[in-house]
């Protein structure tokens, strides 16, 4: 059962991680491999795009909080796209994620200059 | 120049001189001759062409160079007149002659071009250049005495340019987006009139013979004639060059096509007329092969209009030009294929789409004719078979004009026998293609989906027909045509062709079957079915309703289901004797009788008592057996009565199957006195409910207890959801004989209480989803609104998933998740969920996502407590809910 679909789009500076469906405990690992697999050097964004998933739980957080240490440790940005109503962005500010990650409510204004 | 000159005029005057001054003239006679023999040793041995002409154009002096160019040798030349000795080239040089003497001036390079004696067939070319010779060399104004000429033969630089020139306009051609048929034109000019005056395209056909593709003429209205005659014509024959080069992959080079070579090519008397006009005097064909495949063959032809011939050198120039034009054609049609591939997906999803609609005959025939337009035709027919004749029912075009002719048109019908392909098609059951339409012939030969199409210029050009296939055998035919879009049917079309009539032929037998019976239908549907069934809170309830025997056997079974304004749910389910339209219009007006009842009646016995009293007093009523059964959701009591009519039965939550008994009464309209009695069942929470009518149960020579007992099994084993029940009772019971009487059912699920909640679950990860839609529903329909819903689902998972993280193996591999909910409909809802595992809690348990988890419940739920003992952990939350009330 693959609850997540994942899709990449690779611009020059740039990863675009679009992520459909639910993030949970079953799957987590999976993103995680996916996701930092697809992580070139000489990029200088991670955008992951929420505003498609469903479903987020604490592990999923966890993966977050992870990957954007791991991105910085290499001087790489993490950006997240949360669209307003979604459970996605409560779970997200209830763990203050936002604290330590910007939020965006679109893929061009987290892409910013890198567009 | 200067050299020439001299020596010319040296020439032309020696005679005179020597007559004025002898002795002087001895010795200048004696330097000329010498002067002269020198040059003429000179011009002799010149690898270039020189040669002097009188005014009059007689060749006075030429050297072997000179006269090689034409075939000659010098003193085959000299003392000729050019207009003697080279007449056609003598055409082209006059005015030139002319042009020199009377302005003394000198014509420098010019390209002429024409024919020699030795090679009448190759168009030579030469640079020429002419000049005056003047008795005093550079004296202006004086009278020339003769002309000389320098002449470059550039014949074979000529044919190189050509040769590069065609070969890049071939390699042009990669660059333009054409379809095949545009593409095959556009080659089939590439070689006109430079390297041929005629040029036709072969491509093979399916059954192994050769077709013309194209044909073109340098000529326009050549063209137009060759191509009427060429559509009437045969294919080529199997020994001829064209079909040789596709055989053999070879090139076929006729350097000389005579009269005899024609007459041997003839297979008829119009055919040679084809080949008289076409007039060929040299052919070169070559195959198109591309990857080891041969996919037709070019033809290039010199006819008499130039009168040329191929040399062996333009053997490798058109084997080139054939590489290319293959290469471009195969670009060309895998470009097509792809976009063919995509499209016909597309077209099978849409016929897919057209089965689902429903739709009466006429409008579904129509949709079927236009359905495939103009992807995969420009026209489309589609034929049926009626009365032993085959006819046309709806047609369909790409063109809105020849759409709007179409639909007002007097369709064609034809006799199963007649020689037009659908006809074929229906006759062989099998695909009928016939790639290229001879000409006018082919309106004609169809019959049918384009006749009127003609009138706009616009005739087929390909067709296609496809049998259709009922369940007894062929049912009719589809036909497809190209015309305008100059598209081919080709051998590959036909299995998607066929995939169509497959799909299609299902869709047209259903409309065709119930097109007679379209009134008893739309009486049925008004009548039979309920609207809509109601939606109560807690029960789930779906109806299903199967005609009998193939469909053709509506009866008078209904059911009907409805809330009543108390709140009690009424339902019934019933059989009038009989079929037919009558049978079909008794059970509609019986259908309203009870509803009616149903309203002012509390007791099912009473309905059927007051119902039985007013139906008996109709003179044209029909005898029926009814169901009746009236729940009240509070009590959860339910009360039975029957009109002769078979017990419903019911599935427990634990799985047992029974048959309820209400008191039998006699059908409604056996008797005026008849009297109903009632009995009453308490309905467990989660049991199911199952009424039916006898259809469903009785089989011709087989006790009817056979019947019951197999919907007993069926209805036990069968899923919890009532439509997947339905579908799997159906399903069983159809399953050794379909039911020849019509068949009515309901079922109805009385789910378990809103306010609970209970699910078990393996301690695996991939579990979650399955607990988070479970209580995700369970909260909503208890009244929870979306934000609780996301903070129950959300508080819920995170102490399973912590359960499941930590479970230390398969051995306490196992979670509950109870809920409940309550004082809900007062307005002060509370949610109360326990997540509790049966493993022991490692002391320095963690939380999942690095103890975010219970971060998370606590921020989501009001109450948050753990408790754990020996036995296991639970976790226990609850929540308020803000505003009461479960969703109406």
């Amino acid at each position: 059962m693959n609850l997540a679909h994942i899709d990449f789009e690779e611009l020059p500076r740039a990863l675009i991680v679009r992520v459909k469906g639910e993030i949970d405990l079953s799957n987590v690992d999976d993103i995680r491999n996916e996701v930092t697999a697809r992580v070139a050097s000489n990029i200088a964004r991670v955008v992951l795009d929420l505003s498609a998933t469903t479903y987020l739980d604490s592990s999923g957080i966890r993966l977050l909080f992870d990957l954007a240490e791991r991105l910085q440790a290499r001087r790489q940005q993490l950006a997240l796209v949360v669209t307003d109503q979604a459970l996605v962005r409560r779970v997200i500010l209830l763990t203050k994620l936002d604290d330590e990650v910007p939020l965006h409510t679109t893929v061009e204004s987290a892409l910013g200059d890198l567009a | 120049m200067g050299v020439s000159g001299a020596a010319a005029a040296v020439a032309g005057t020696a005679a005179r001189r020597r007559s004025t001054r002898w002795r002087s003239a001895v010795r200048a006679g004696e330097e000329l001759r010498t002067t002269a023999a020198r040059l003429d040793t000179l011009l002799a041995r010149s690898p270039v062409a020189f040669a002097f002409f009188e005014p009059d154009g007689t060749i006075t002096r030429v050297n072997d160079t000179f006269a090689a160019l034409f075939g000659y040798r010098a003193d085959q030349l000299t003392g000729r007149r050019v207009a003697d000795a080279l007449p056609s080239i003598w055409v082209r040089v006059e005015p030139l002659f002319e042009q020199v003497q009377t302005t003394g001036q000198p014509i420098v390079d010019l390209e002429v071009s024409g024919r020699i004696r030795s090679e009448p067939g190759v168009e030579q070319h030469w640079l020429a250049s002419l000049f005056p010779v003047q008795r005093d060399a550079g004296k202006p104004g004086e009278a020339p005495i003769g002309l000389g000429a320098l002449v470059v033969d550039i014949t074979e630089r000529k044919r190189a340019e050509q040769e590069i020139e065609l070969l890049a306009r071939a390699s042009n051609l990669f660059a333009v987006d054409l379809t095949f048929d545009e593409a095959i034109e556009q080659v089939a000019r590439l070689a006109l009139p430079t390297f041929a005056d005629v040029c036709i395209v072969f491509m093979p056909t399916a059954n192994g013979s050769v077709r013309r593709a194209t044909i073109t003429h340098c000529d326009p209205d050549m063209e137009r004639d060759l191509r009427a005659m060429s559509a009437q014509l045969p294919p080529p024959t199997p020994f001829g060059p064209a079909a040789t080069a596709i055989r053999t992959g070879e090139v076929q080079f006729f350097e000389i096509v005579d009269e005899e070579a024609r007459r041997a090519a003839a297979q008829n008397e119009e055919y040679l007329e084809y080949l008289e006009v076409l007039a060929g005097k040299s052919s070169i064909t070559v195959p198109l092969g591309v990857g080891g495949r041969v996919a037709g063959a070019v033809a290039f032809l010199y006819t008499s209009t130039s009168k040329r011939q191929y040399r062996d050198a333009d053997i490798e120039i058109a084997r080139e030009l054939g590489r290319r034009i293959a290469q471009v054609l195969e670009s060309v049609r895998l470009a097509g294929d792809a976009a063919r591939a995509a499209a016909r997906l597309q077209l099978l999803a849409r016929v897919g789409e057209l089965l689902k609609i429903e739709l009466d005959l006429a409008q579904r025939l129509r949709r079927v004719a236009r359905l495939l337009l103009p992807e995969f035709a420009d026209g489309t027919g589609v034929y049926l078979v009626e009365n032993g004749v085959l006819n046309l029912v709806a047609a369909g075009h790409s063109d809105p004009q020849v759409q709007a002719a179409l639909e007002r048109a007097a369709f064609p019908s034809h006799g199963l026998d007649a020689d037009v392909p659908p006809c074929e098609a229906v006759r062989t059951g099998r695909a009928v293609l016939v790639e290229e339409l001879p000409g006018p012939a082919a309106d004609e030969m169809v019959a049918g989906i384009n006749v009127r199409a003609t009138g706009n210029g616009n005739p087929l050009r390909s067709y296609l027909a496809v049998p259709m296939f009922g369940e007894n055998g062929p049912i009719g035919a589809l036909g497809f045509g190209y015309s305008a879009s100059g598209r081919r049917y080709q051998p590959e079309d036909i299995p998607v062709a066929l995939e169509i009539a497959r799909r299609v032929a299902p869709a047209v037998e259903n409309a065709q079957r119930y097109a007679d019976n379209r009134e008893m239908i739309e009486v049925l549907q008004r009548t039979l079915l309920p609207a809509a069934l109601p939606e109560v809170p807690g029960i789930a309830i779906t109806g299903r309703y199967i005609p009998g025997a193939a469909g053709l056997r509506i009866g008078g079974d209904w059911y009907d289901a409805l809330v009543l304004t108390d709140g009690r749910l009424f339902l019934a389910i019933g059989d009038v004797v009989g079929h037919g339209v009558r049978a079909a219009s008794s059970m509609g007006r019986l259908r309203n009788a009870l509803e009616i009842y149903a309203v002012d009646n509390a007791s099912p016995a009473d309905i059927l008592t007051n119902l039985n009293r007013h139906f008996c007093s109709f003179a044209d009523a029909d005898m029926a057996t009814i169901g009746l059964l009236v729940y009240e959701p509070r009590t959860r009591r339910a009360r039975l009565a029957s009109a002769g009519h078979l017990p419903p039965l019911l599935r427990e939550p634990d799985g047992h199957v029974h048959y309820l008994d209400p008191a039998r009464g006699m059908p409604v309209c056996a008797s005026p006195r008849a009297i109903y009695e009632e009995t009453e069942v308490l309905i467990t929470a989660g049991a199911t409910l199952l009424l039916y009518t006898d259809g469903l149960v009785e089989r011709r020579h087989e006790p009817l207890d056979d019947g019951f007992e197999r919907l007993a099994v069926a209805l036990r084993d069968g899923p919890d959801t009532v439509e997947a029940l339905a579908d799997h009772v159906i399903e069983k019971l159809s399953a050794s004989s379909p039911p020849t009487d019509d068949v009515a059912l309901l079922v109805v699920r009385f789910e378990a209480e809103l306010t609970e909640f209970s699910m078990r679950l393996d301690a695996f990860p991939r579990e979650l989803a399955r607990l988070r839609r479970g209580i995700g529903e369970w909260a909503a329909r208890a009244g929870a609104s979306v934000d609780e819903c996301d903070a129950i689902v959300l508080a819920v998972n995170e102490a399973a998933a912590n359960a499941v993280e930590h479970a230390y193996g398969p051995g306490d591999a196992r979670i509950e998740v109870t809920a409940t909910a309550s004082g809900v409909r007062s307005g002060a809802g509370v949610v109360d969920v326990r997540v509790r595992d049966f493993g022991r809690w490692r002391p320095d348990r963690p939380g999942v996502g690095g103890g975010r988890g219970l971060i998370l419940i606590r921020d989501l739920m009001d109450d948050v407590s753990i408790e754990t003992t020996n036995d296991g952990t639970t976790v226990r939350m609850t929540r308020a809910l803000a505003s009461g009330g479960p969703p109406a």
